[in-house]
């Protein structure tokens, strides 16, 4: 997620995937904005930094959505936070955006690697 | 209800605070790894980058939600609306209907009921009016009469008094013009607030003392049309029947008069009608003759409830005081705006605007049933979309949300479309409006915003009605099964909610149609027999002697030579006069109602008199009118002044009068009068005063014993249009007087269409029944059809196999059709029953009838099962052809 990198399909693309990637850290339970962004980093071996501004937009619209909910509660250290927490829909929502996600990169590994799929077949 | 911008408020400092958190976490963190806390936190700031688009970015997502969600849903709905335009059309076609007769009804009974007359404290403004126990429909009042209320009735701030009257008015000698003036109180134009367009009106005292101001003020649109805005005017001379006058004003442009709709060509005072008008010398002095409207502004805060309880008082010992000349009497106030168009018939007008509300709101209600079908099959034909929706986490609520904008948008559309369409009926309707003879009129037709509001409310309605029971059942799915493409969740196996509503549809259908047949049956029985007279090829024309100035002798001169002359003209069977034309509209020419007392002779008992209508006739009268005498003889030109007195009379009066005897030769007279009257001739009783009428005891004198003024020529003609005498006969009276203004020259089947008091009820009845009937059996037929067709599509696998094992077509047609056939046949049963019991509280309507009319009701109920089998038949016919393999295929 490189900065300037603001072009409208890329957007769309990550967007897509950021929500999805928030519901799948959330199938863990509980947590809030900045533990999502730390445990995206931290899974992702610092691959995959999210922006606080990407972040909050993101989480507010799968609120919004009804896939997650969000209460206020109190960190281990004391601290007062916003937790989200998957809801039944977005459980069904993160299964479809999975399985989709699945195909589109089976789908996208098959065309950059012509190669290997021909040898597989 | 939580407003948007209130939750965007809170939404925001939530924000906030879950920003603030997230700082204080990551500054905690990187403490926590052991950075220095001022480190910590500049590097967590630094990470956040500028706090501002992060809380605005979030709270976008936010932001106007509820309007987002509605134009989300917009778009779905006209992506849907697009995807599938004849549905969309029939649709907004069948809604356009039902709300385009609302539209037009509303906007009728709107203009007539709801538009405040442009004059000072309209909502104040009520009529007064007694109710003489003698008399049939409550009228006005007499001068003295007035002068009383105005004196005595505290709860009134100012009462005026009108005498409309058809005069001959001409300006600075020209030619006279028959038409109407208001005879009015002298504080008539102060008190409704009007100034002057230029001149003067009445000054306090002016038109207090009989014959002593001789001014008038000549109305706006006369002064236009007649005098061509002629600024000089003012000051200059003009003659009132005759009688000099001096004009001292114009009225503005906006006012006609303190009565709705009526446009008087100029006012005087009251106090000059004795000189001026004839047989009226004794029109100040009596209590007799209600020859004034009253109308009167209600103290502020008073409720006509309380004006009511004041008059009848004043009423009562009036009635006390002055018997015999009055007798019980009852009196009322109605606020103006109800009292319309005429105050003496405003109930039966409020009657019959209830009534067609009512009409107008069951076709609505068929157009809804009709389009909540056809939204309740779509929706079924869209359980697969509806489920994944569904499936992919949309609320139930969302959904309903949805098909519910779709049914709005729809109705929205059907209520621009209805509009047009009442816009374009519009004429059509104005066509039927009551005509008014003679008397000028002056419709403002200025634009309201009511019927706009109106339409947008009943849409929104129609809208939420049609869509919502559809929208409820449509979202009661069963995802899993709709996703696995299982059979249909709903309605697949009972459709009451269709079948209820095509019962509905029919039943509601076969109440307008009965309604409908009923009032043109009526009309046409009316027509033909029961007038008492032959309708067609008659002629009329009305003259007014008295106002022109003529004496008995030199009238009957006129009278004689011009029915000598019409007689000889080409295509004219025979002439005559009469002072009086059955259903006129103005109570100023029915003296046929407002008979003398009479009894008769040798009876000395009060009980035996009775009232009786009276017209005056030459002796041409009932050859040219067609009535035929059932026995004796007709007037002869021996009937002269100086013969003995006769009369014709009809069989009404003849029964009560001599019950079971013979009447040709009897004698009677007139309670107020000593010469006995003879009987000489008996004619079939008619209609006279209102089609509804009881049998009225009518007198028919010879006009040469009972002269009277104004008179009208009948003329019976051999041609098919008995207009084409005008230009023969306007050569005639030129030559007999060219100054004499004629009047009223119509046919008398023009004269009966357009009374209200005749055919125009019966005809509006018919004409709205008529084409509310036809919608109705439109939309009840598209129900039908409808349901039909979806048991077709559902049954398709079902009508496979019974093919597949050798079902005949009629056993198919059989099997699809009694979906629809059933609840039409329960409709047709429930709707009779209803139409009968709806007849008979329109019996008082009806005319020659009965309300349970078999032919009306077999027609009606033949028709409608005809259309029903035939919207069955065409989808049974496609089921018959079904190819078993196919629909065997397909599952």
């Amino acid at each position: 997620m490189a900065k300037g990198e603001r072009d409208q399909d890329r957007i769309e693309l990550l967007q897509g995937t950021l929500d999805m990637l928030i519901l799948q850290t959330l199938r863990w339970g509980p947590r809030h904005g900045y533990g999502i962004g730390q445990t995206i980093r931290a899974g992702s071996q610092d691959l995959l930094q999210v922006e606080t501004g990407s972040l909050y937009p993101a989480l507010h619209r799968l609120e919004k959505r009804g896939w997650i909910k969000a209460e206020w509660g109190t960190s281990e250290n004391k601290q007062r936070a916003r937790y989200y927490q998957l809801t039944a829909a977005g459980k069904k929502r993160l299964a479809t955006e999975h399985s989709r996600w699945n195909q589109m990169s089976a789908a996208i590994a098959r065309l950059m690697n012509p190669g290997k799929s021909e040898g597989k077949a | 209800m939580r407003w948007p911008w209130v939750a965007g408020k809170r939404r925001e400092q939530e924000i906030d605070e879950e920003i603030q958190a997230h700082l204080r976490l990551a500054t905690q963190d990187r403490i926590d790894r052991g950075e220095s806390p001022s480190q910590a936190r500049a590097s967590a700031l630094r990470e956040l980058g500028k706090a501002g688009p992060v809380k605005e970015d979030t709270r976008a997502v936010w932001t106007w939600t509820a309007f987002e969600r509605l134009g989300q849903d917009l778009k779905y709905t006209l992506r849907q609306m697009r995807r599938s335009p004849g549905f969309t059309a029939v649709a907004v076609l069948t809604l356009a209907f039902g709300l385009s007769v609302n539209i037009t009804i509303f906007s009728l009974i709107g203009f007539m009921f709801r538009q405040p007359l442009p004059v000072k404290n309209a909502d104040r403004l009520v009529v007064v009016l007694q109710q003489r126990a003698d008399r049939e429909v409550p009228q006005g009042m007499s001068w003295r009469d007035y002068q009383d209320y105005r004196a005595g009735i505290p709860e009134f701030s100012d009462m005026l008094a009108i005498s409309f009257r058809p005069a001959h008015l001409s300006i600075e000698g020209r030619t006279a013009d028959r038409t109407w003036i208001e005879a009015v109180s002298g504080n008539y134009f102060s008190m409704l607030g009007i100034s002057p367009l230029a001149g003067r009106f009445f000054q306090p005292g002016e038109g207090e003392r009989q014959g002593a101001d001789p001014v008038a003020v000549l109305s706006y649109d006369y002064w236009q049309s007649r005098l061509g805005g002629d600024p000089g005017i003012v000051g200059r001379s003009a003659a009132i029947n005759g009688h000099p006058f001096t004009i001292i004003g114009i009225t503005p442009q906006n006012f006609t008069s303190a009565r709705w709709a009526i446009a008087p060509s100029a006012f005087i005072p009251a106090a000059m009608i004795p000189g001026v008008f004839p047989g009226a010398e004794s029109i100040l002095t009596t209590r007799h003759s209600a020859a004034f409207k009253v109308m009167a502004h209600l103290q502020p805060g008073l409720s006509e409830a309380q004006a009511t309880s004041a008059v009848q008082v004043l009423a009562r010992r009036l009635a006390r005081e002055y018997r015999p000349d009055y007798p019980e009497t009852e009196a009322f106030v109605l606020p103006e705006m109800l009292a319309r168009p005429e105050p003496s018939t405003s109930r039966f007008a409020r009657f019959a605007a209830i009534a067609f509300l009512v009409l107008a709101g069951l076709v609505l209600f068929i157009a809804c049933a009709n389009v909540a079908n056809l939204m309740f099959s779509r929706a079924v034909a869209r359980q697969r979309e509806i489920g994944i929706r569904a499936a992919i986490g949309a609320p139930r609520r969302r959904l309903v949300r949805q098909l519910l904008t779709e049914s709005i948008a729809l109705a929205m559309l059907a209520g621009a479309v209805g509009m047009l369409l009442s816009y374009g009926t519009g004429p059509l309707v104005a066509g039927l409006a009551p005509p008014t003879g003679d008397v000028p009129v002056r419709p403002d037709q200025s634009w309201s915003w009511l019927p706009s509001l109106y339409t947008l409310l009943i849409s929104l309605a129609a809208g939420v009605i049609t869509g919502f029971v559809p929208a409820l059942r449509a979202t009661k799915v069963d995802v899993h099964s709709i996703l696995k493409g299982a059979a249909l969740g709903i309605a697949g196996r009972r459709h009451l909610f269709r079948s209820g509503l095509v019962l509905a549809q029919v039943a509601l259908c076969v109440v307008v149609l009965v309604c409908g047949g009923l009032f043109v049956l009526s009309l046409r029985e009316m027509s033909t027999y029961g007038l008492g007279f032959r309708t067609e090829r008659l002629f009329m024309a009305s003259v007014d002697l008295g106002l022109q100035g003529y004496e008995p002798e030199k009238s009957r001169r006129f009278l004689d030579e011009l029915t000598e002359r019409v007689k000889a003209l080409p295509g004219v069977e025979s002439a005559a006069i009469a002072s009086s034309v059955p259903f006129d509209t103005f109570r100023e020419n029915r003296s046929a109602v407002s008979a003398d007392q009479l009894r008769a002779r040798d009876s000395s008992d009060k009980d035996e008199a009775l009232e009786a209508g009276v017209n005056r006739v030459d002796p041409g009268y009932f050859r040219t009118i067609g009535a035929p005498l059932l026995q004796g003889r007709e007037f002869s030109v021996q009937d002269r002044d100086s013969a003995p007195r006769v009369a014709v009379v009809n069989e009404a009066l003849a029964d009560r009068l001599w019950p079971g005897q013979e009447a040709l030769g009897k004698q009677f007279h007139w309670q107020s009068q000593s010469d006995a009257i003879e009987v000489i001739g008996v004619v079939r009783t008619g209609k006279y005063a209102f089609l509804g009428e009881a049998p009225r005891p009518f007198v028919y004198l010879p006009i040469a014993q009972a002269y009277t003024t104004p008179v009208t020529l009948h003329a019976r003609t051999a041609m098919d249009d008995p207009l084409a005498l005008v230009p023969a006969l306007q050569s005639v009276f030129r030559d007999l007087d060219p100054d004499l203004p004629v009047y009223n020259v119509r046919t008398m089947e023009e004269h009966l269409r357009s009374s209200a008091f005749a055919f125009l009820p019966l005809r509006m009845g018919a004409f709205l029944a008529g084409a509310q009937g036809l919608v109705g059996l439109l939309l009840a037929v598209m129900g039908v059809y409808g349901v039909v067709s979806y048991s077709v599509s559902q049954q398709k696998r079902d009508i496979g196999i019974r093919v597949a094992l050798g079902a005949g077509k009629l056993d198919v047609f059989r099997a699809v059709s009694r979906a629809g056939l059933r609840p039409a046949i329960v409709g047709l049963v429930l709707g009779s029953a209803a139409a009968f019991g709806l007849a008979r509280l329109l019996a008082v309507l009806l005319y020659g009838i009965h309300p349970a009319n078999i032919p009306v009701f077999t027609m009606v109920v033949s028709v409608m099962l005809g259309v029903s089998l035939l919207a069955c038949w065409l989808p049974a016919r496609r089921a018959a052809r079904v190819d078993p393999v196919a629909a065997l295929r397909q599952e």
